[in-house]
Parts: C-alpha cells; structure tokens; sequence
C-alpha cells in the first residue's frame, strides 16, 4: 500500500494510534464497568426465536 | 375435517424445502449430490431441474468446507440448508457445527446470528454398518448454542424444517433414513411447529413411553400390542430434544406412574439419560411407583449382519417386553 502511494507513514501511524486509543477505552470499559449478570449471559446463548416453545430471554431450553 | 393425502418423508422434506425457496429468496440447499443426482437418499430428486443451481447447491466431497460455507452464509443474512449424506459424516465438521455456528451469537454479543439449517439421516436398518448408521443426537444436544430435531413422520419432518428455517439459531435435524421412504398421511397444509413443543402421540394411563425418531413408531406399534393385553401405554414424542418439552413428559409421568424410555442411540450418556435426569430432579419423581426404565441401543459399533443390526437397537418386541415387565413387575 506503501508503495503504490495508497497510505502515507502518517497515515498508518494515525490508524494504528486510534485503534490503540480503542483498545485502551475497551479495557478501561471492561476493568471499570458493571459486571455482567449471569441472567445476561444465559440470555446471550441463543437468538430471540418466533418459533421456539420456550422463552429464550430467560435461558430456559427445556 | 381437515383433507389428507399420502406422501413419504422424503416428499414432505422436499416439498417443504421447495415451499421455503419459492417463499424466500434467501434459502438455498448446498451438500453432496443433492443437485443433479437428486441426493443420497433421493431427498431433493428433481428440485435440482425446478430450482436451479443457485438455490440447489452441488459441493465438493469436504464437510467441513461445506459447512462452513454454510455458517458464513448465515451471517451474512441468507437461510441455508446444508444437507449432510449421513450424520455419521458430521464429525467432520464438527469445528464449524460446534466452535463456530453454535458459538457465534454468545460471542459478539448478540450482534449476530446464525440462522444455519442443517439436515442429516441418521440411524441403522439400512445395511450401512458402523459409520453410517450411528444415532449421534446427544452429542450435539449436548453444546448450548445448537437446537436439535428428531422428526419421527413425515408432517413432522415438514413442519419442523419450515419452523427451522424461521429460526434465527442454527438447528440440526436428524432424519431417520428408514422413513424417507415410508408414506404417512399429511395434511393438505404442513401445520405451523413450535421448536420444543412435543406431542402425546397415544393417550393412555398404565405407563409412558417416551421414544424418538423411527422408534416412536415401534413405541405406537408396541402400545397397539400392549393394548391387547391389557395394558395402556401412553406414547410420548419430544419432536425437538433440544429444546426439550420436559414439563409434558412429567406430566405424563405424574399421570401414569411408569415410564419407559426408548431411544436407538446408545445407553449410556444418551439423550434418555437427560429425560431420565429431568424426572428424578422434578416432583413427578414422587408419583412413580417404578424405577424409570431405558431401553436403548447396545453399546456397540452398528454391525454388517442384518440380524445384528436388528439385536442392537430396539425393536417392537423389546419395547413390549419391557413395557410389560414395567408395569407387571412393579
């Protein structure tokens, strides 16, 4: 990419600048934010479904 | 009443497959000689000349090409049924079934899914031996993320796939190849299905049989013997094992106070085990006045010879067999 002139150093050193910005706002977010439920977890396992006889929402397969 | 008419599971698949493709554009069907030789089992026959090589998919001999192929599909939006030649053949993709389309979902957060079909025969009576014969449900009923299905008639095996496809979850179907060619009676409409809901396919107040697949209809068969010899049996059919209706097998249980469970795969950390499990745990545990009963495959590789085939998976016979002991014995 360098070398047919599609991105300049300076623009990959601001890419790579931002994603490490990213990277430190994803951390901070992670170590310093609420903890997610375990509700919330069991929830995440499978997509909402109109076809399914159980609430999903709830983690409750069977 | 509602009109009838006759038609193998085979057809019922095939009909149901070319209904979800002429309905939305976004399913298609990609395995192994599903186009122009109409399938292993004869499945598609001629959806290949009706559809089109779009929608009908001949892919290379690599199962986990294929299904990946599958998974990636499914993200990007469209509805996919990938057919497997034999479940047996699901090993190999195992990566992709189970690290991949049934993991997904959970690990960005809900930000996507993956709504893969994917439709596999399974079970022994065909002379196919030990790698293609194999009942392989509690493996995969056994990874959050997945539903699996177990259509035991051909309205089932309709109705079921067409719910599958409106689910936003990768689903599994386990067909029995020795229904594909058994006809049944189907309605004119395949009914909407539930993934979950299960059915009582026999009332009666002796004892429960709950059975899966083809041995719901040995379990039916059985109960018509019983019958006869005084004995009520209710026959049970999860449909879905996960899943799993639970609350109606216990009530069936709390009703009749014996239950036998039947299943082809294998005893031992089969899917019986879990419904075993999920009675002991429940109150209907206090209503039996017997052990809960398994009667399931013997734990062994399917075998060539026809008469051990037939010795290593239950039969009509063992289910009566045992059906009696349960409920004279106790």
């Amino acid at each position: 990419m360098l070398d047919i002139e599609l991105v300049t150093h300076e623009q990959l050193d601001a890419e790579q600048a931002a994603a490490r910005q990213d990277i430190r706002e994803a951390v901070v977010f992670g170590t310093k934010g609420e903890d997610p439920t375990v509700e919330a977890m069991m929830a995440g396992i499978y997509a909402p479904s109109p076809v399914d006889a159980f609430d999903i929402a709830k983690g409750i397969v069977a | 009443m509602t009109a009838t008419r006759t038609m193998t599971y085979a057809e019922a698949i095939r009909e149901a497959m070319f209904q979800a493709m002429t309905a939305d554009p976004r399913v298609f069907l990609m395995g192994e000689d599903v186009g122009i030789y109409g399938g292993a089992f004869g499945v598609t026959n001629d959806l290949y000349e009706k559809l089109g090589t779009d929608r009908i998919r001949d892919t290379t001999i690599s199962e986990l090409g294929i299904m990946g192929a599958g998974v990636g599909a499914a993200l990007t939006g469209m509805r996919p049924i990938v057919e497997i030649q034999f479940s047996d053949f699901l090993c190999q993709a195992m990566d992709q079934v189970v690290n991949q389309a049934a993991k997904l979902h959970f690990m960005v957060g809900g930000q996507a899914s993956v709504p893969l079909v994917i439709r596999a025969p399974g079970g022994s009576g065909t002379g196919a031996a030990a790698q293609h014969s194999q009942s392989l449900e509690a493996w995969f009923a056994h990874v959050p993320g997945l539903k699996v299905v177990m259509p035991s008639d051909a309205t089932d095996a309709a109705s079921l796939l067409l719910a599958a496809l409106e689910d936003p979850n990768p689903v599994l179907i386990l067909e029995h190849k020795l229904l594909y060619k058994q006809s049944f009676e189907v309605p004119e409409v395949f009914p909407k299905a539930l993934l979950g809901q299960g059915r009582i396919v026999r009332e009666g107040t002796d004892l429960t049989i709950v059975a899966t697949s083809i041995e719901v209809q040995r379990a039916s068969e059985a109960a018509e013997l019983l019958a006869a010899d005084g004995i009520s049996a209710e026959v049970i059919d999860p449909r879905t094992i996960k899943p799993l209706d639970l609350p109606l097998i216990l009530a069936s249980v709390s009703k009749t106070g014996r239950v036998l469970l039947v299943q082809e795969a294998v005893k031992f950390n089969g899917f019986m085990s879990e419904v075993a499990a999920g009675i002991a745990e429940s109150p209907a545990f206090g209503d039996l006045q017997a052990p809960i009963r398994r009667l399931c495959g013997l734990d062994t590789p399917i075998p060539y010879s026809p008469q051990l085939e037939r010795a290593s998976v239950p039969q009509v016979a063992d289910i009566v067999r045992e059906a009696t002991a349960l409920v004279k014995e106790w």
